[in-house]
């Protein structure tokens, strides 16, 4: 099994073998593009400590079937092991979903999504807030101008 | 240091696809950040059940059509579910002027609804894809309007519209249809001078839609059946080259019954017709022929024709069909994990893989494999995946080793 070098944005290397490596669409896109080479990936959008949990993760599900039904993927819960992987500080989850997102890794990003949706999920607007650190920029007005908007939806 | 409000709103939005109706609700009201990805969210697919639920989202529909296009909620609405008799012509008119981006319209009790509001729909709605308006009293202008203007109609069920014309069909040539439901007797004028040239008329229309994978009709008469089977037979095309589904129903679900068939040749029989259309779609995975007046002879053919890709079967309402075929089509079927056959006077002894899950009106115990003397006099309703493995592995057992089938003793209670 041949291995492929990732160089971090902050010029850390790492050695993979090229079917974990593989699970990125980007990298096994720019692969298929050079050949066989002995150059170095370069990765400027993922930090080395971000670069090392996705790595973590593809090794932990390279040999996982690729999943081409979108609803399927979307509707399935979060397994354990990647909910443990995904107990991390709020940052380092963030970076992990910009990080699948930019290396195209569809399931790892659903994976992150959900633990983000499930940090939301029965928790009122100002609980949300709290837990992400977020400021109200609405007026009074505004707050209960969307609520008579969408009244129609509480009716359940 | 990245923070929720720097993710780019396309993954912001593949969180928000996560999350219920409530939560979108509360995220609408966390920032404006949240409220510019979360609303048309919630925006996107409104079911709406109730008359005051309707009042309101028509209010807000309304309120917000001065303001700026972007805060304009019904642009966001691409999939809209009524279900309330608050939708009158007015009212749906309404709705669908500041409904530019719907694709799916799917009003449940359509009663109140008719051509005065929907002929207006493919202007309003030019995306439009799917439309199911059952019991509404949608007619030929709004079908006309249908067949000139929208481009992308895939889906029309009208199941219970009783104002339907024969000329239906070839008004809709145009739209790429992929799913038909509607009650084919009642196309037809029963005081028609020639009913057969009409219904010869229908079933040729009908082959023209041939796009269609999933069509579903009720009130199939023999008459019609007959026509629809000769012209499949004599087309040297494929009629209908992706039909997967296929439901042909006897009754009409409108009350009244198809009665007595139309044709006055009682030489050929409705076996004969089902199965000349059968040997034209052998790729069929769902074949639906509840109350069509089937016997085994078209069971056979199925377990023939239809092996290699037969996934359900509903043969309910057909009193003379077999037990013994039945099993025999579940052998020859691989593939098959579901068999209705309500109503068909197979009893439940014939079936002792059945469990209870089968059975009609089914007492808790006493029922399941091993069952006492109730079981006798118990009707089945269908065969389920557990039941047909059962079936299949009690002959075959060894030839492959038996698939794990422990859920039928547990699932007795």
């Amino acid at each position: 099994m041949s291995n492929v070098r990732l160089l971090s944005s902050d010029n850390e290397e790492f050695v993979v073998q090229k079917e974990v490596a593989e699970r990125s669409v980007l990298i096994k896109n720019m692969l298929e593009d050079v050949g066989e080479t002995d150059s170095a990936i370069p990765l400027p959008n993922v930090t080395a400590k971000v670069l090392k949990k996705v790595i973590e993760w593809c090794d932990h599900h390279s040999s996982d079937p690729v999943t081409t039904d979108e609803t399927e993927r979307r509707t399935t819960d979060i397994d354990e092991w990647d909910q443990k992987f995904m107990e991390v500080d709020q940052e380092t989850l963030f970076d992990i979903i910009l990080a699948a997102n930019y290396l195209d890794i569809k399931p790892l990003l659903d994976v992150g999504c959900k633990t983000v949706a499930n940090m939301i999920k029965g928790k009122t607007a100002e609980e949300i807030r709290k837990i992400f650190n977020i400021v109200n920029d609405f007026t009074p007005e505004e707050e209960a101008q969307i609520r008579k908007e969408n009244e129609w939806a509480e009716d359940r | 240091m990245t923070k929720f409000l720097h993710l780019p709103a396309e993954i912001f939005a593949l969180i928000m696809d996560q999350v219920s109706t409530e939560d979108l609700l509360a995220c609408t009201l966390i920032n404006r950040s949240f409220y510019s990805v979360a609303n048309p969210i919630l925006w996107r697919s409104p079911r709406i059940r109730t008359d005051t639920t309707a009042h309101l989202f028509l209010q807000s529909i309304m309120a917000s059509s001065s303001s700026s296009p972007r805060k304009q909620v019904g642009r966001h609405i691409r999939h809209v579910f009524l279900h309330s008799r608050y939708w009158t012509d007015a009212t749906l008119l309404q709705l669908l002027e500041h409904a530019e981006g719907l694709e799916v319209l799917d009003i449940y009790s359509a009663s109140r609804v008719t051509d005065e509001s929907l002929v207006h729909l493919p202007r309003h709605c030019p995306r439009l894809q799917s439309l199911y308006l059952i019991a509404s009293r949608i007619s030929q202008p709004t079908f006309v309007a249908l067949g000139q203007h929208t481009k992308d109609l895939r889906r029309l069920n009208l199941l219970l519209c009783n104002h339907l014309s024969w000329r239906l069909f070839s008004t809709l040539v145009a739209c790429p249809l992929e799913e038909l439901a509607l009650s084919i007797d009642k196309l037809v004028d029963i005081h028609d001078d020639d009913i057969q040239v009409t219904t010869k008329r229908i079933a040729y229309d009908l082959i023209r839609l041939d796009r269609l994978k999933d069509l579903r009709l009720h009130g199939v008469s023999r008459l019609f059946m007959k026509e629809l089977s000769q012209l499949i037979a004599a087309t040297t095309e494929n009629s209908w080259p992706n039909l997967s589904k296929c439901s042909l129903a006897g009754y009409s679900g409108s009350g009244d019954d198809v009665g007595d068939d139309m044709d006055d040749d009682n030489s050929s029989s409705m076996d004969e017709h089902v199965i000349r259309f059968i040997e034209s779609h052998r790729g069929l995975t769902c074949l639906h022929l509840p109350d069509i007046g089937i016997t085994d002879t078209t069971l056979d053919a199925i377990g023939k024709l239809l092996s290699t890709s037969l996934l359900s079967l509903n043969v309910s309402y057909n009193d003379q069909v077999s037990a013994i075929t039945l099993r025999r089509l579940v052998h020859q079927c691989p593939l098959l994990t579901n068999v209705s056959i309500n109503y068909c006077k197979i009893d439940a002894s014939a079936f002792p893989e059945a469990g209870s899950k089968c059975m009609f009106n089914a007492r808790s115990g006493g029922l399941g494999g091993l069952g006492g003397r109730e079981q006798q006099t118990s009707r089945l309703w269908s065969l389920d995946q557990d039941a047909i493995n059962s079936i299949r592995n009690a002959t075959c057992i060894k030839r492959r080793p038996c698939n794990n089938n422990n859920d039928d003793d547990n699932d007795d209670d």
